[in-house]
């Protein structure tokens, strides 16, 4: 990573910083719910927000391996969106 | 190796930077917004935009880095792909899961199944006839009670909890049942008992080809600031004021020349009154309307005739056209009387365009019907054409309830109850909130359901911290006001006493818990 242009990697740290700062909003989101749909879609954005923080790091520490992690990540976030909604509904 | 350039350095912060910011966006909406559906829109947008910007960095990077990934790029955009179709599936999964998992989102719909199948629907009865029925509105496309989370008491748009008069409820249903819903025709019995209803409450004549009916007060309000003057008149009012007030100006592409109304107090009882001094100063030459709102919204106030008089002589000196909003007119406390500021001289009701409506008084906002009261024919006509092609007609159940609303006695009987109860509520709220905060301010309305209270002493923003910490939402004050403001909030107390105290309750524990922290 010694080639790597310096402000850039400035930048990509204020961006998982800001990241860092969204999930803790959307946790609070989370804590407080009121109801299980609050909730659900708090968790449902976590997911994403950790994809998002994943491929930041990926970047941050220039190893493509990490985003397999992004991946399996985003795939599960989905399924267990999906899995709750039902969940909810009484269906499942 | 293979290095980037500076400038796909840049340009990568850059798609990065917008992505991490509607994640960001994505988080304050999900925390900020009022109910389920709004964070679940917030959250689905915010976060499939944001992870799929993210997403082409990441693989450009890696593509084009020295670590010659080359599938990155292609990689990231299938599971960009792979997200934005399968968001939208999880979206509307979660959103049919919010709607059914709401215990009475399915009410309204219920009833009008049980409709469909030959039960007729019945319409519960009073066990004293004339008494205030309060029902739960909870799953009724109610825009008080479905913007906020269900744990949250409504106290803010203002529309009441309590059942309109039997009269109004049955000429709907005879209406409904007749089974055709075509063009209406403009209905002249309306006019001819509206008119009888004003000679009757306030003493003032008019005639129905004097009315022009109007689908809602707000839109008569902009009609009326469209329709007096040109681009660029100046338009006065007096602040803190209902919202729409400041906003028509803008809207319509004239001057707001707003005044601040002082007030006077005693203890923590606040009266508010007009600025004559502060208007003379503030209209110039452009000024061509004045929009008076009275009884007032938000702090109660029903002007006395020396008021309206010393008005009404400022406006026609200077050639000034009043539009009076006079909604509330019917909801006066302590016996008081109404008084139209058009019906106390010829000259001032000819420079005068008065907007009323039955809906705030039977609690039938939702059937848009209000009435212009225009005596000066040229004015008439001028909101006449503003109105055309535009506004459109009220719609034949707006008319079916206002005619039972002003022909039927009991909607009167059922009236003088319904202000005994806001009366008591009035009085209950006054006392409940000095006695529970100190230092804090209020109004005693002598019209309308509404109390405007200065939670300054206790709280910085009333609005946002009753809606956080005690799950009671009031109107925000700073929407009355066109700057400041954020230590005020409007009540209403058209509701059951008992939800009022169950307000006042949670309200008093987070005030208690915040000063303790």
């Amino acid at each position: 990573m010694e080639s790597v242009y310096a402000p850039f990697q400035t930048g990509v740290q204020i961006c998982l910083l800001i990241i860092a700062v969204s999930m803790v909003l959307t946790v609070i989101r989370l804590v407080r719910g009121p109801e299980t749909p609050d909730r659900t879609v708090s968790f449902d954005l976590l997911a994403v927000q950790a994809v998002a923080a994943v491929l930041v790091v990926s970047m941050l520490l220039g190893r493509s391996d990490i985003y397999d992690v992004a991946i399996v990540t985003a795939v599960l976030g989905f399924l267990g969106t999906v899995l709750l909604s039902r969940f909810l509904e009484g269906d499942g | 190796m293979e290095v980037l350039t500076h400038w796909e350095y840049w340009m990568l912060l850059g798609v990065m930077g917008l992505g991490t910011l509607l994640m960001l966006t994505a988080s304050l909406g999900v925390l900020r917004m009022t109910n389920a559906l709004a964070r679940m829109h917030a959250a689905g947008l915010g976060s499939s935009l944001g992870i799929l910007l993210l997403l082409l960095a990441t693989g450009y990077y890696f593509q084009f880095m020295g670590n010659h990934e080359k599938g990155s790029l292609l990689l990231m955009v299938a599971l960009g792909f792979l997200l934005l179709v399968t968001n939208p599936i999880a979206t509307t999964a979660m959103s049919r899961a919010v709607m059914r998992s709401s215990p009475d989102h399915d009410r309204q719909y219920l009833a009008v199944d049980e409709y469909a199948v030959g039960n007729r629907l019945t319409v519960p009865v009073p066990s004293e006839p004339n008494s205030m029925i309060y029902v739960d509105r909870r799953g009724w496309d109610s825009s008080k009670w479905e913007t906020y989370d269900r744990d949250v008491i409504p106290l803010w748009v203002a529309d009441m909890d309590f059942r309109s008069p039997d009269p109004i409820i049955k000429a709907l249903q005879v209406r409904a049942a007749h089974g055709i819903f075509g063009y209406g025709a403009t209905e002249e019995a309306v006019g001819e008992w509206f008119c009888t209803h004003l000679l009757e409450q306030y003493d003032w004549h008019v005639t129905p080809d004097q009315l022009v009916f109007l689908p809602g007060l707000v839109s008569g309000l902009n009609l009326v600031v469209r329709a007096i003057g040109r681009p660029g008149s100046g338009v006065m009012t007096h602040e803190p004021v209902y919202p729409p007030f400041l906003v028509a100006p803008g809207l319509q592409d004239r001057k707001l020349q707003s005044v601040p109304m002082p007030h006077d107090h005693n203890g923590g009882l606040l009266r508010f009154r007009l600025d004559m001094e502060r208007f003379r100063v503030v209209a110039d030459d452009s000024t061509t309307l004045f929009l008076l709102c009275n009884p007032h919204t938000p702090t109660g106030r029903s002007l006395a005739r020396h008021e309206l008089l010393e008005l009404a002589e400022f406006c026609l000196n200077r050639s000034i056209v009043i539009c009076s909003d006079e909604i509330h007119c019917d909801l006066m406390h302590e016996g008081r009387r109404h008084l139209p500021i058009a019906s106390l001289e010829p000259e001032i009701a000819d420079s005068t365009i008065t907007l009323m409506a039955p809906s705030k008084t039977y609690n039938m906002p939702g059937l848009g019907c209000s009435v212009a009261v225009v005596p000066n024919p040229a004015l008439r006509t001028l909101v006449q054409q503003a109105a055309m092609g535009i506004v459109p007609h009220v719609n034949v159940m707006g008319y079916a309830a206002a005619l039972a609303a002003y022909s039927h006695a009991d909607c009167r009987t059922w009236l003088e109850e319904l202000l005994r109860t806001l009366t008591a509520n009035r009085d209950y709220m006054e006392q409940a909130l000095l006695a529970a905060f100190p230092g804090v301010r209020t109004t005693r309305p002598e019209g309308t359901y509404l109390s405007w209270v200065d939670f300054g002493a206790v709280v910085e923003n009333p609005y946002r911290f009753f809606l956080n910490h005690a799950r009671v939402a009031l109107s925000e004050g700073s929407r009355y006001h066109t700057t400041g403001g954020h230590t005020w909030a409007r009540i209403n107390l058209g509701t059951s006493q008992s939800l009022l105290e169950e307000a006042v309750a949670r309200m008093q524990a987070a005030v208690t818990q915040h000063q303790g922290s």
